[in-house]
């Protein structure tokens, strides 16, 4: 092909374009990332809030056998009402309605005479709590499984950890790998006298906000793992 | 023949000269606004992080048990901009008075701070001084003249006081932090509030059971 002036100007026209699509691209991108950073501020915010702010019991209690239990839909506190007073408490702090909040508890099982770790247990299904205009978050699968997800890794690492410092053979002079909340621990004698409570709880949260789109949909996620405040009392 | 040549190569690159110029005078400005437009989102959002930060240390303040730090008297808790006029100092106590004042849009719910409240406000507003030397603190009510610097305000509201004060009662608080940053183009947009060249952010944060009212 000759090279002529029209092929000149049509070159740089083409080159021109492509450049100023490539730079609107990175524009829009760090706009997003923009927008990105500002609701996970956001998040972090609500998160600490809801670390600071009202909660149920944790776990109960049976004086009868003296054990301690996670919640369920018979206890007192149920299960519902924990996660309804953190869930209510957060959509009355979120700046705007587009937040969605999802929440689960769970907990490592102690042995109460040692202190080390037997197993996890956690609920089933996440409770969720969604802002009138958190559709972006709630209309999708992803929140719940999610959190189930981050729940059960969490946990799961905490449990191979704690059992991973128990020190064989058994020593009962030896604290290491004797997690949870202890109740007792005194020696009479030469004997030496432990009591841990039965379960110990933890409550996850996934915050999730669909910010404004500028270049490319995103939901933005983050992940909250609490010790509740509040134990027994 | 070569000497119509040469004209018309000279018309020719004189004629390239002027379009560049016109180009450059075209996209400078251009470049130079979305410079400033760059530099005024990034004000914006250390601002934000900034007023949050304060927020929620406030709030975990007021919710520690003890502070153990001098109780100040409100009209202390004042930093003037540089090289600030004597009247404008004076409207930052003034808005002090409105936080008491049962009649202010900015009145707290009480007509007095509690010892522990100053504690928080001094420790707070301390935080916020030690993250920018260069704050201005508080805003001062019913000026635009702000100094060049980024002016702040802590405020403080109950979240559940109903009806008369109950001196037994754990109250919990919230606190907003308002703060001006100065931005360069930003401003001009209709969305802006606050002072001319200023642009307002307020974030808050909530303080549960965090004291008494036992003056």
């Amino acid at each position: 092909m000759k090279r002529t002036n029209k092929n000149d100007h049509g070159i740089v026209l083409v080159e021109f374009a492509l450049a100023f699509s490539l730079l609107l691209i990175i524009i829009l991108g760090f706009a997003q990332l923009y927008m990105v950073s500002l609701d996970k501020v956001d998040h972090f915010a609500l998160a600490t809030q809801v670390l600071m702010g009202p909660q149920e019991k944790s776990v109960s209690y049976d004086s009868a056998t003296g054990i301690f239990s996670a919640l369920d839909g018979s206890t007192s506190p149920t299960s519902d009402e924990f996660y309804d007073t953190v869930g209510n408490f957060f959509l009355s702090r979120v700046p705007s309605d587009k937040f969605a909040l999802y929440l689960l508890s769970g907990y490592l099982l102690i042995d109460p005479a040692t202190g080390f770790v037997l197993d996890l247990e956690m609920d089933a299904v996440p409770k969720s709590y969604a802002g009138v205009n958190s559709t972006g978050c709630t209309n999708v699968v992803g929140p719940n499984h999610r959190t189930g997800r981050f729940a059960a890794n969490r946990l799961d690492l905490m449990k191979v950890w704690a059992q991973s410092q128990q020190p064989t053979p058994a020593d009962p002079e030896n604290d290491d790998g004797r997690v949870g909340v202890k109740i007792y621990d005194f020696k009479l004698g030469s004997t030496r006298y432990r009591q841990y409570q039965d379960v110990m709880p933890f409550l996850f949260m996934v915050i999730c906000t669909k910010p404004v789109n500028i270049s490319f949909t995103t939901n933005v996620y983050t992940y909250q793992m609490v010790v509740p405040r509040r134990n027994l009392n | 023949m070569s000497r119509k040549n040469n004209i018309f190569s000279n018309c020719s690159s004189k004629l390239e000269s002027g379009v560049a110029i016109l180009g450059a005078a075209i996209s400078l400005p251009v470049i130079i606004l979305a410079i400033f437009v760059v530099f005024d989102l990034t004000r914006i959002y250390l601002g934000i992080v900034f007023t949050q930060d304060v927020a929620l240390t406030a709030a975990k303040l007021a919710n520690a048990s003890s502070q153990n730090v001098d109780t100040p008297t409100a009209y202390n808790l004042i930093k003037p901009a540089p090289g600030e006029d004597a009247a404008i100092t004076v409207m930052r106590q003034d808005t002090w008075d409105s936080l008491i004042n049962p009649g202010d849009p900015d009145y707290h719910g009480a007509a007095y701070f509690t010892a522990k409240e100053l504690r928080v406000f001094n420790l707070a507003y301390g935080y916020m001084a030690q993250l920018n030397p260069n704050i201005a603190f508080p805003i001062p009510v019913g000026t635009r003249v702000l100094g060049g610097v980024p002016n702040c305000t802590i405020l403080m509201t109950f979240a559940d006081l109903v009806g008369a004060i109950d001196l037994t009662y754990n109250y919990s608080r919230i606190y907003t932090v308002k703060c001006s940053v100065p931005t360069l183009v930003l401003n001009l947009l209709p969305y802006s509030v606050g002072a001319d060249g200023y642009m307002l952010v307020t974030r808050s944060a909530y303080s549960h059971q965090s004291g008494g009212l036992t003056p």
